[in-house]
């Protein structure tokens, strides 16, 4: 078995927020179509690490993705890199429709300008139905065929979460981040959620996961980091990790008697 | 689905009654026009013209954008002295109003610039602040505004070799810019700006990481509705022949603003309802002279208490009614 090239490397990533250190000195790597679940206990600094590997949040350290460094606490740079996060709570356009949601997340910029919109409408409009094809696809991937015209708002929780998805396969990942995608969702809908990474997996994407479902870590992921007060404490297979008791003592606490 | 239903979902392309609506307005335009007669009553639909066209180029910045510019008077002002000085160097009517609203938008671009990271009501300040001192050095510098800012003698607008001196005459240049104007912005409602534009206003993080250029449309919107300012101002100062610093002050600034928000943040064709109820409300309280500033604000309180989403939303209601009418009708 060859070894996969490294997707996404991370090394010595920190952010704080004045006093408080929510993540500290964090490294690990990420190979080629691999899925590395996040875990770790309330406030251990999950959503906090994708923050800073999206650039939503300034932070200290490096980061490259398929070999290329990426400036940290620029949004737009990891998403040239095609580092594409999808958030913990739905980020959406409440009254646009779900297409025009997903639409917002699509790769190819063309058309998209002021000067495209009075003078080069013809343009514009091939891109803009090129979008649309795009987006009624990749809405149907998630199974939101149907809800096309409906306003995001309307969506119940769990489908706002798969719309969000939509969007982010829109944009054409390399490296998928998901903070919590099963939350909201029913067991039937997780094991199709769980299903399509698979598939998305298969299609070349690289996937970082968090989530609290264990069950669903263990079917779906590689490798697991596990996150506690900001520090990554452990790292390995799914079995590797829930044996490690020091995962052990950042879920259930460590005994006085240890 | 079929590429129709598409269409039909997609807000950059479900927009097809705004031609409709541009069509109405064209005529609605006309038809004032006819329908008025004495020079006064000529005055104020060119004054409802030009500042529709002002309060469009705001709208764009403030409602499309989601930034609060008090410079849209600045602009304007700045906008009417380049076109005086043009005229002074014998450029033609045309060339002087272009220039302006090159001048117009390289002042907006480096405004923005400068106040490329300030945010919400800092935004709002700091273009409060290149007002503030702009009046200032537009009231000292007499070399390109005038003494104490004033500037008599301008060229009246010539088109297609006619020279336009009457308020009549006038009205056709301003009703042809306003339209133009209106078109282009139906065609920035009917494209994917619009979405993008939302998403700015709604989520400027998020939409930095989904690609959207949030620094640059905001820079787009700033600058071209700026330039419309800029354009206003020229119209304004060819069309009276004279311009003077007291014109484009702070009371102007909250004027447009008011247009904006009374006409409704929904809709570009609020700026029109807004521009007219600007314009006619304190004319046809002008037999209430002592009590006007109360009954003017009174209706400003009652317009946005009762129609939050502006004037234009009347419309909206109306046709929302006549929808349920119908349908009850078909189900009985």
């Amino acid at each position: 078995m060859t070894a996969k090239a490294t997707e996404l490397s991370a090394r010595n990533l920190s952010v704080r927020f004045g006093g408080v250190v929510a993540v500290d000195d964090v490294s690990f790597e990420v190979a080629q179509n691999e899925i590395v679940g996040l875990v770790g206990p309330n406030g251990s600094g999950k959503t906090t690490l994708l923050n800073a590997l999206s650039g939503v949040v300034r932070a200290g350290g490096r980061l490259s993705v398929a070999g290329n460094e990426i400036t940290l606490g620029r949004p737009v740079q990891p998403r040239r890199a095609k580092l594409i996060r999808v958030f913990q709570s739905p980020q959406l356009c409440p009254e646009l429709s779900c297409l025009d949601n997903v639409m917002l997340g699509a790769d190819d910029a063309n058309g998209r300008t002021l000067f495209a919109a009075w003078f080069l409408r013809s343009r514009m409009w091939r891109a803009e139905t090129s979008r649309m094809n795009d987006a009624l696809h990749h809405l149907g991937r998630v199974g939101l065929a149907g809800s096309e015209d409906r306003a995001a708002r309307e969506l119940t929780y769990g489908e706002q979460r798969l719309l969000e998805l939509a969007r982010a396969l829109a944009a054409g990942p390399r490296v998928l981040m998901l903070d919590e995608p099963s939350a909201g969702l029913n067991d039937a809908e997780t094991l199709i959620l769980r299903d399509l990474l698979m598939q998305i997996r298969q299609e070349g994407t690289t996937i970082i996961v968090v989530d609290h479902k264990i069950d669903f870590i263990d079917a779906l992921c590689d490798r697991v980091l596990v996150l506690e007060i900001g520090r990554l404490i452990a790292q390995g297979s799914p079995a590797e990790v829930w044996a490690d008791s020091r995962v052990i003592d950042a879920y259930l606490g460590a005994a006085p008697d240890a | 689905m079929t590429t129709d239903r598409l269409m039909r979902v997609a807000s950059s392309v479900r927009q097809r009654g705004q031609y409709t609506t541009l069509a109405v307005v064209i005529l609605l335009i006309l038809s004032v026009s006819q329908a008025v007669t004495t020079g006064s009553s000529t005055n104020l639909v060119n004054l409802w013209l030009v500042y529709s066209i002002a309060a469009l180029g705001f709208y764009w910045i403030f409602a499309l954008g989601g930034r609060f510019a008090f410079s849209q008077t600045f602009m304007m002002a700045l906008g009417g002295y380049t076109t005086a000085f043009f005229d002074r160097n014998d450029v033609g009517f045309l060339g002087c109003v272009l220039g302006a609203m090159v001048v117009t938008a390289v002042a907006a671009f480096a405004v923005g610039a400068v106040l490329w990271r300030a945010e919400h009501f800092y935004f709002a300040l700091g273009t409060l602040a290149v007002t503030e001192i702009g009046v200032v050095l537009f009231g000292k510098t007499s070399t390109f505004t005038g003494t104490n800012g004033n500037i008599t003698g301008i060229g009246y607008p010539v088109v297609f070799g006619q020279e336009l001196r009457t308020d009549g005459q006038v009205f056709w240049l301003l009703a042809a810019v306003l339209t133009l104007l209106l078109l282009l912005a139906v065609w920035l409602k009917r494209s994917p700006l619009t979405r993008d534009l939302t998403a700015v206003r709604e989520m400027p993080t998020v939409s930095k990481t989904l690609g959207v250029p949030v620094d640059a449309l905001r820079m787009t919107t700033f600058v071209a509705g700026s330039a419309v300012g800029g354009l206003a101002g020229a119209l304004i100062t060819h069309w009276q022949g004279f311009i003077g610093v007291d014109s484009f002050g702070l009371n102007l600034g909250i004027g447009l603003f008011l247009m904006v928000i009374l006409g409704g943040l929904a809709s570009h064709w609020g700026v029109l309802i807004g521009a007219a109820f600007y314009v006619a409300v304190p004319e046809l309280l002008a037999g209430l002279q002592q009590y006007m500033s109360i009954l003017y604000g009174a209706l400003l309180l009652v317009v946005i208490l009762v129609f939050p989403s502006g004037l234009i939303g009347i419309v909206d209601s109306l046709k929302s009614h006549r929808v349920r009418s119908t349908s009850r009708s078909v189900e009985s």
